[in-house]
């Protein structure tokens, strides 16, 4: 194909490029915000994506404004407060702060504030979260001797305000040859979080090792905001204005702001 | 009623018709002017203008008494002749060259260069002298000659077919010989595939009035007519470059028949081949082209004749590429195959009968396969999906016309009616992983095509004599397309003449049932000028709307063009730009594209000196802007340019001759990255980023500067029989300066740095070559 390369575009057009380094704004700010339903606290992960990582981390002034309540973003937490990523591409900061109010689902909530370049504004519907009809509360499920893969039927309802949802193991508990019971890191079921169709039903592949195990399960349903952004992770091509909403607006500030809600937990044991 | 009252009278008058001719190869000259004055009596001086054919028709002249007849045609020196009394049957008109000055454009026939803004009110017309003048990129290129008028803009160096007045390619049919011919180009359009040994003229028409009203197309058309032939004595002329050879044959066939003969074919292919064997390169390009064309016309006395021509051509590209890890073949197959006739005679004693037929089929083939050649450890061959595309399409036109005109008083009256029929077939397939990449972009997806179309058309056009005060000119257009309503079409100029300038105000409006399968925001349609066409099979037809206003002057050897119009180009078929196609395939799915809108406005000024001192220049500017509108999303078309100056210059000294090109341009639309936003999924710790950007298309890339610099030297000979050699050379962007077309974003693997790569426009090329004419 090279060849024709060079046949039909003379003369190897691939070859006569020219190179330059990527010469953004060093002041842009990247945004970050999940309203957790459940939680009295918000998180906002801000980062410079265009500075390296040694330099000053943004400086934000922002509110997030709830029913008949406005409160500010005024504690920096440690980064893994906000994220379990540790790789930014930039200085990175955790802004936090408390709410007088639980986070609730189906209610609107608002994030307003100013970032170097400009201002930003975000305005979000928490989703519900979604109803995990099956497993019930708890489930004793009967494993082979043998270690293999154990099919687990999931039953939920979510609302249409949801775009992504996944299905956390947490809290892996399995009993030893010996008797004793370890806590095992969820990966070793598999996945510790994994993705799942929006239908009313999916089936996920547990692994185990032959031996009993116990461990919680639990569904998140995060808002289309958050998944549309999630989407164009990775692209090749930039995203061309207008964007998809994403949640927040804003001069020389991008990112996402949306929310996400929890279901019950399932305690499964497989013994 | 007008045109009744016109013909009544033109069947009263006398009328004095004939042919000009070149007094040395007598083919025919275009454009004389022919005035006819009574000597010694009381009478007004007729006249009229030769087409392109070299007929005139003077009419109004007296039927008795003496007349001095004067001829004139740029380039040649003036003809007059006194006759007792006024000669029943056509004449012939000798031209011989002009004996003196412009040495800067004479070549080795004595003719020069004609002005091409001279020769047509509303059109730009290159001459096969004029051709020459100009720094030579690979070859002497007709449609590359067609860039320096200030309607045509090129989409990028690596094409030479330009866009007119914000249209795009499918709306500016390439005609030869009154056919179109589809990609009348080779080397992915760098190069025109009309051979320019052959070439008389082309006239670039920049709008859907005037002289292209025929047409019926949305933004003009190239029309490029060639030579009929020596009648006086075979001649033979070519050229070998660093890309192909060419040659071209004619002469005269008894008393009243002449034959054009002429082929081109790269050496591309065998040369590498050459160097790869030799171990200079690593690999060898497994493409050719080759074109072939041929013309008989016989005179069958006065201005009646004859002329047939047919044109071939043909390009591939076959590769069996066996690779460690992978086996590729790829085998493409395309090309051409034309054939017009034209049959011209008398009507009455002041009309002229022109009969056109024409046929034209482009063909495509296409096969692609990839497969996995990796061997695993045990031995076994890992298979992967074969990635597979194949198809074929052909597309055809049929054309049959028939007109009348008459010459009334100066009053130019024509009537015709036309039948064509298109065809489109396009059945291309691939499999998921079958998109076959030139590097940068794809070049086709999926396609399915299957339709045919009758277009049926009559129209009327009047053309009342260019002299001083007011002119007018109009026609009407009845078209019927397909399952589609009829439309009207029509144009209207109102035009006024003074000593050394005219002005000229018009509208028009034309339909065209054709739309393009090219996705012109690709950056691969930068690269490839390839179009498929399609018959539009839904309601509405694609329309152009346009109104302009000129101003021309001409005074001591400078003539200046000014324009100004606007145009609307409604229910266009265009590919919603939204999902940002840069690298998308240059050649998409017609069913997907969205019924679109594109506009355009612009000023134009063109200019032309020509100096005794062997200096001449010629130079344009143009500034316009240029939009198209798909669903809600305005933007600027990827291939526009707000601003554009060309300027040429020739200086001949002696035998040698120097040209310059100098090229300007403000840069492309490109749309601005804004920020590369990180984010790591919920519960997730990779963080990986959304790339984002602005309005699409709403910044600009680079300016743009190139200077091409040419030199050609004329050698008499005396081989067979004594011509002449004319070696040349010439560097294109002689000082390589950067200018790009387009740019990709690029992540380094290794590093995830982000780099933004541009793709370059021309670099630094020198090319040699020599012609020769015996």
């Amino acid at each position: 194909m090279r060849a024709l390369a060079v046949a039909l575009l003379l003369l190897g057009s691939s070859a006569c490029r020219i190179t330059r380094p990527f010469d953004p704004d060093p002041d842009v700010v990247a945004l970050g915000v999940l309203l957790v339903v459940g939680e009295d606290e918000a998180r906002m992960l801000a980062t410079h994506p265009h500075r390296e990582r040694g330099e000053a981390a943004p400086k934000i002034t922002a509110e997030l404004v709830g029913p008949e309540w406005r409160v500010a973003f005024s504690d920096t937490l440690p980064l893994e407060a906000c994220t379990a990523a540790e790789e930014w591409t930039g200085p990175t900061t955790c802004l936090r702060t408390a709410l007088p109010d639980t986070i609730r689902g189906n209610v609107e909530y608002s994030l307003r504030g100013r970032a170097p370049l400009g201002s930003f504004a975000g305005k979000i519907t928490v989703p519900a979260p979604p109803d995990l009809i099956r497993p019930p509360d708890t489930l004793w499920v009967t494993i082979p001797f043998n270690p293999g893969l154990l099919g687990l039927a999931l039953r939920h309802e979510v609302g249409l305000d949801v775009g992504t949802l996944l299905v956390e193991l947490l809290d892996v508990f399995e009993t030893q040859d010996d008797g004793t019971v370890t806590e095992i890191p969820a990966e070793h079921m598999g996945f510790s979080v994994k993705s799942i169709e929006l239908r009313e039903s999916n089936v996920v592949s547990i692994r185990h090792r032959g031996r009993p195990v116990r461990f919680s399960l639990r569904l998140h349903g995060l808002g289309w905001r958050y998944t549309t952004f999630m989407r164009h992770r990775g692209r090749t091509d930039p995203l061309v204005r207008p964007w998809p909403n994403f949640g927040i607006e804003g001069e020389g500030a991008y990112g996402y702001f949306d929310g996400v809600a929890i279901s019950r937990r399932a305690h499964i044991f497989l013994e | 009623m007008t045109g009744t009252a016109l013909l009544i009278a033109a069947v009263q008058q006398a009328a004095l018709t004939g042919v000009v001719r070149d007094s040395v190869d007598l083919e025919p000259v275009a454009f004389a002017r022919v005035t006819v004055t009574p000597v010694g009596a009381e009478g007004d001086t007729a006249s009229a203008v030769a087409d392109g054919f070299g007929a005139f028709v003077v009419a109004g002249v007296p039927g008795t008494g003496q007349v001095r007849v004067e001829v004139g045609a740029f380039g040649y020196a003036g003809w007059t002749h006194t006759y007792e009394a006024l000669p029943p049957g056509a004449i012939r008109v000798l031209l011989g060259p002009a004996p003196f000055g412009l040495e800067g454009l004479d070549v080795t026939a004595g003719r020069r260069a004609g002005d091409p803004m001279s020769l047509s009110r509303d059109a730009f017309v290159i001459d096969s002298v004029l051709l020459r003048t100009l720094p030579t990129i690979l070859e002497t290129d007709v449609l590359r000659a067609a860039q320096f008028s200030p309607s045509a803009s090129a989409p990028s160096d690596y094409i030479s077919v330009p866009f007119i007045r914000g249209g795009s390619s499918e709306g500016t049919p390439v005609l030869l010989d009154g056919v179109r011919i589809f990609n009348a180009f080779h080397l992915g359009g760098f190069l025109s595939a009309i051979n320019a040994e052959v070439v008389e003229r082309a006239t670039l028409l920049a709008g859907s009035g005037g002289d292209g009203f025929t047409i019926g197309s949305l933004s003009g058309a190239i029309d490029i007519a060639t030579r009929d032939g020596s009648r006086n004595r075979m001649r033979m002329a070519g050229s070998l470059g660093l890309a192909s050879a060419r040659l071209s044959v004619e002469g005269p066939i008894g008393e009243n028949v002449s034959y054009l003969v002429n082929g081109r074919r790269t050496w591309l292919d065998g040369f590498t081949a050459v160097l790869d064997q030799v171990g200079i390169i690593d690999g060898h390009v497994p493409y050719f082209f080759q074109d072939l064309h041929a013309k008989i016309t016989s005179d069958l006395g006065g201005i009646r004749r004859l002329s047939v021509s047919g044109y071939l051509n043909s390009e591939s590209v076959t590769e069996v590429d066996v690779g460690e890890l992978e086996t590729r073949e790829l085998e493409m197959n395309w090309g051409n195959a034309a054939f017009s006739a034209h049959y011209r005679d008398r009507l009455g004693a002041i009309g002229i009968l022109d009969a056109n037929l024409g046929h034209s089929r482009f063909r495509s083939d296409l096969f692609h396969l990839r497969r996995d050649n990796n061997i695993l450890d045990d031995g076994t061959q890992q298979r992967r999906p074969d990635t597979l595309l194949f198809g074929d399409g052909i597309m055809s036109e049929t054309r049959a016309e028939l007109r009348a005109t008459w010459n009334v008083d100066g009053v130019t009256l024509s009537a015709g009616t036309q039948a064509t029929r298109f065809e489109g077939d396009h059945q291309f397939f691939l499999t998921d992983e079958g998109l076959p990449d030139l590097d940068i972009f794809t070049l086709l997806s999926v396609l399915s095509v299957h339709e045919s179309r009758w277009r049926l058309a009559t129209y009327m056009r009047v053309e009342t004599p260019r002299r001083r005060g007011f002119a007018l000119r109009g026609g009407l257009r009845l078209d019927r397309f397909t399952e589609q309503p009829f439309t009207l079409a029509m144009f209207t100029e109102v035009g006024y003449a003074a000593s050394w300038w005219e002005a000229r105000i018009s509208g028009s409006r034309s339909h065209q049932g054709l739309a393009s399968v090219r996705n012109e925001e690709t950056l691969g349609a930068s690269f490839l000028a390839y179009d498929l066409l399609v018959p539009v099979s839904e309601r509405p037809i694609p329309q152009n709307t346009e109104f302009s206003i000129g101003w021309e002057g001409s005074r001591g050897g400078v003539r200046v063009r000014l324009d100004a119009y606007t145009r609307t180009m409604d229910n266009l078929r265009l590919p919603d730009p939204g999902a940002n196609p840069i690298r998308a395939s240059v050649l998409g799915d017609p069913s997907l594209w969205e019924r679109a809108r594109g506009a355009a406005r612009g000023i134009e000024v063109s200019w032309s000196w020509i100096s005794d001192r062997g200096i001449s220049a010629l130079g344009s500017y143009r500034w316009a802007r240029v939009s198209r509108t798909v669903r809600a999303r305005n933007y600027t078309p990827r291939f526009h340019r707000d601003h554009e100056f060309e300027l040429g210059s020739s200086y001949r000294r002696g035998a040698s001759s120097w040209s310059a090109r100098v090229s300007l341009r403000s840069g492309q639309p490109t749309t601005p990255l804004l920020a590369f936003v990180p984010g790591a999924p919920y519960l997730g710790d990779d963080v990986d980023i959304v790339p984002v950007a602005g309005d699409y298309n709403s910044a600009r890339l680079p300016h743009y500067a190139r200077i091409d610099v040419g030199w050609r030297r004329e050698s008499e000979v005396s081989w067979f029989g004594g011509g002449s050699v004319v070696p040349y050379f010439s560097v294109a962007n002689l000082f390589s300066l950067p200018n790009v077309v387009g740019w990709l974003m690029e992540q380094n693997s290794r590093t995830g740095e982000i780099r933004k790569v541009y793709r370059r426009q021309l670099p630094m090329i020198p090319f040699l070559g020599v012609e020769f004419r015996f």
